[in-house]
């Protein structure tokens, strides 16, 4: 590696029609179709090709595999269905919805209201794994 | 009980699903390739 290319900030392998690997100070300049081919390749690489590993019943437990699920799937829906800045579009949801539309389901919640199975995953397994988690 | 496998390998198809599409598509007013520029602009406004 050259010292340009150590100077640089990285941000992704190369893709196809693109010389080499993509650089931060180039991203103004690349085409809407080549921003979509550099970000996937880019998620290929520091995402799926990595989670890849933990997609197997010889770890002691999913935990890790759980977490980055749920990175990737709030990733994917921003992305998807936008990104307010929180959940308020429901875009993690509404990718488990898309995956399975049972999830679209009603079932009855803890408030007495009756809630997409999609709200369950999203409000009991996502957040009490990413915000309530306490490892001992 | 969330079956995690299952769920990673749905995400999995549902991303190079979306990616596919978007990848595909030709108008560049396409809603789904709009929103994705929206999104990608937001998280990385600091390069651009």
């Amino acid at each position: 590696m050259d010292i340009e290319s150590i100077e640089r900030t990285y941000f992704g392998p190369e893709f196809r029609g693109h010389p080499g690997p993509v650089y931060a100070d180039e991203m103004k300049s690349l085409s809407l179709p080549d921003r979509v081919s550099a970000l996937k390749v880019r998620v290929d690489d520091y995402l799926i090709s990595q989670t890849d590993h933990l997609a197997t019943r010889d770890l002691w437990t999913p935990f890790p595999l759980a977490i980055m699920t749920c990175v990737g799937v709030e990733w994917l829906g921003s992305y998807r269905y936008g990104d307010p800045g929180n959940n308020s579009n429901r875009h993690f949801q509404r990718v488990l919805e898309e995956v399975d539309p049972n999830l679209r389901d009603r079932r009855p919640a803890p408030d007495g209201k009756t809630k997409p199975l999609s709200d369950f995953i999203y409000f009991a397994f996502r957040n009490s794994l990413v915000h309530g988690f306490c490892g001992k | 009980m969330v079956n995690i496998y299952w769920l990673y390998r749905e995400f999995k198809r549902a991303y190079a699903n979306y990616f596919d599409s978007i990848a595909e598509a030709v108008n560049p007013a396409y809603e789904p390739l709009l929103t994705f520029n929206r999104t990608f602009e937001k998280h990385f406004s600091y390069w651009l």
